[in-house]
């Protein structure tokens, strides 16, 4: 398995990530890995306080959730489509039938959740649980395609 | 006897008996009356005609001259006349004949009938005068004779009523007979109508008018009753189609309900456990990299990582039995031929104990699927098969084309095409089938099955838009059909699938 622990030397200006989960062990556990491979991480538990967050300080990647209390990840990604376009976003869930309102019930599974925020403009997708190296891997082909994008 | 006596013949029989009862005795006694008045009276006429020559030869000869003489005549006159008894009285005379029976005593009346004054003989007297004298000339005529004549002729005719009685008894009987036998026919051929042969026609062979004319009104009667009996069969026929059919519906859609609801829980479930996968997994990476040495803490490490796969891997099977698939995704396939794959596969894996059959049907249409969603599919069906014949079987798996029943092209109801795993295994009783897709329910000891094997089948079948049916009796082996809508031969998918086909080819 190869992983990036030592990114940071390699960058001229680390890349910041804002991480959405309403579940503190995910954040957590996220932010170490992302840390560790590299990447500034700051964290929001709700959709509201990522985007109070995003007008504060700006980032080049959003990592949300889609299935959170209130406002949920594909609402999120809506007003972040509309207000940050500039900002990279990457969808995780893991299923469950707390559909976002709008969606067909019987869309209760990780792919049906992570084909509506592809649908409202996700640029990658991620199924809970993942490893490590998906994790990263999906990150690094995001941002590389944003790149190579004008 | 009731019996016997309520038939037509001996009825027809009883009355004539009944009528002959009174008509005979009348006509009996009739007979006897004019033939012994007949006899008797020719009897009376002959002996009156015979005394009154005898008793002109006394009043005009001269017998009674002398009693030598008189006693002459009367024995001739008893001699000549069959008579018993002759006496002159009277006039100072009373000479009897000799001949005269001894025994009779002197007559003191005349007889005016036969039969008379009980002694069997016919007194007669006539009055002569001859010479101013007055005798009175008694005869006596033996009766005998003819009253033995008498009973002999009413013997004869007894005997001819009784005979006359016989012969209209018979023909009574017989006439009887003769009329009760086309309504015996009529009966049997009814009886056969009404135990279910209604292509009986009801009818005799008769010339009876009455009889024909009641054979032809129980003939229509009968085909009123066999239209209105067809009819019946078919709207019972068709009720019970439609409440067989109701009912298969109420049991898919509560299956359904259920399914969808254990669903819904697993989805739940599934939510709250990839949660708590993340940080475990990402920690227990973490820590890994981290770990410099090959020491145990790493082999415990890779453990707790490797057992948290396996919970990621189950958690998607549950969810793959929920999962909707984007059927436009889907591609025309020949299930013979992704059966055939999945049966090389399958043999190379299980004992030669158990012996897998193919059962394909002949040209069956495409149908709409995914080869891969179709392999697993059967693979969960043929291992489940497997499971339940441990002790070997057979295996078989076939397919078959279900022509819809006068569907219009593009109707719903189109043609099916059915893929069927068929084993001889242990079977399952009501309650396992009535549960055998739920997710997690198992008959197998815990540890040595997941119990999502059918569940994630049913979910495939579901999602490919086939049904998934069971048949299975405990002791009796079990089958499951997976019906699939049959592609329309002029689909545009078909097409385009030989179109690949063909550029790949070349």
């Amino acid at each position: 398995m190869t992983v990036p622990t030592n990114g940071t030397a390699n960058r001229p200006a680390a890349t910041r990530l804002l991480l959405v989960d309403d579940e503190r062990d995910v954040r957590a556990s996220m932010a170490r890995v992302l840390e560790r491979a590299g990447y500034l991480v700051r964290l929001a538990d709700s959709a509201e306080q990522a985007v109070a967050a995003l007008r504060t300080e700006d980032a080049d990647l959003v990592i949300t959730d889609v299935i959170m209390p209130r406002q949920n990840g594909v609402e999120l990604l809506k007003v972040l489509k509309r207000d940050f376009p500039q900002i990279a976003v990457i969808a995780i869930s893991g299923g469950g039938n707390f559909w976002p309102q709008g969606y067909k019930p019987e869309a209760i599974t990780t792919s049906a959740y992570l084909a509506a925020a592809a649908q409202a403009g996700a640029d990658g997708v991620i199924a809970k649980p993942f490893e490590i190296a998906e994790l990263l891997e999906v990150i690094r082909a995001v941002l590389a395609k944003r790149a190579r994008a004008p | 006897m009731a019996r016997v006596t309520s038939t037509l013949a001996s009825r027809i029989a009883l009355v004539a008996l009944a009528a002959h009862a009174v008509l005979l005795p009348l006509l009996f006694y009739g007979l006897t009356h004019v033939v012994e008045r007949g006899l008797a009276d020719q009897f009376i006429a002959q002996v009156r005609g015979f005394a009154r020559v005898v008793a002109d030869d006394f009043e005009l000869g001269d017998a009674l001259d002398s009693a030598e003489r008189a006693r002459t005549l009367l024995d001739s006159a008893i001699l000549r006349g069959d008579g018993v008894y002759a006496e002159l009285r009277g006039g100072g005379l009373d000479i009897r004949s000799t001949l005269s029976a001894a025994t009779l005593p002197n007559p003191k009346r005349q007889d005016f009938d036969l039969g008379q004054g009980g002694d069997d003989v016919y007194f007669l007297m006539l009055p002569i005068d001859h010479a101013g004298r007055q005798v009175e000339l008694w005869l006596g005529f033996d009766e005998k004779p003819t009253q033995v004549l008498i009973t002999d002729v009413r013997e004869r005719i007894l005997v001819a009523l009784g005979v006359y009685l016989a012969l209209t008894l018979t023909l009574a009987l017989l006439i009887g007979r003769w009329l009760s036998r086309p309504l015996t026919e009529l009966q049997q051929r009814s009886r056969r109508v009404a135990s279910g042969d209604y292509a009986v026609t009801l009818g005799a062979h008769t010339s009876l008018r009455e009889v024909v004319e009641l054979g032809q009104d129980l003939d229509r009667m009968r085909g009123e009753l066999v239209g209105i009996g067809e009819r019946l069969r078919r709207e019972i026929a068709a009720k019970e189609a439609i409440e067989a059919e109701r009912r298969t519906l109420e049991e898919q859609l509560r299956r359904k309900h259920r399914l969808e609801t254990v669903g819904t829980l697993a989805g739940g479930v599934a939510h709250e456990f990839n949660n708590a996968l993340v940080p475990i997994m990402l920690y227990t990476e973490s820590l890994l990299l981290d770990a410099l040495t090959d020491g145990p803490e790493r082999e415990q490490l890779e453990g707790i990582l490797s057992a948290a796969r396996r919970a990621r891997d189950i958690v998607r099977k549950v969810l793959t039995f929920s999962r909707s698939f984007d059927l436009t995704g889907l591609e025309p396939i020949r299930l013979e031929a992704v059966a055939e794959e999945m049966i090389k596969l399958f043999t190379a894996l299980v004992p030669p104990s158990i012996r897998v059959e193919r059962a394909f049907a002949a040209e069956t249409p495409l149908v709409l699927g995914d080869a891969g969603a179709v392999t697993q599919l059967l693979m969960n069906l043929c291992t489940n098969a497997y499971q339940a014949m441990q002790g070997g079987g057979v295996l078989t798996v076939g397919t078959a084309c279900i022509e819809a029943a006068n569907g219009p092209a593009g109707d719903e109801r189109r043609s099916l095409v059915e893929l069927y795993v068929r084993d001889t295994g242990h079977g399952m009783d009501a309650a396992t089938i009535e549960r055998i897709f739920e997710p997690f329910f198992t008959t197998r000891e815990v540890g040595t099955g997941t119990g999502l094997g059918l569940a994630v089948a049913h979910g495939i079948a579901t999602h490919l838009g086939a049904t998934i049916l069971v048949e299975s009796a405990p002791g009796h082996g079990t089958t499951f059909r997976v019906r699939f809508r049959a592609m329309p031969a002029d689909d545009e998918r078909i097409a385009d699938a030989a179109r690949g086909l063909e550029r790949s080819a070349g």
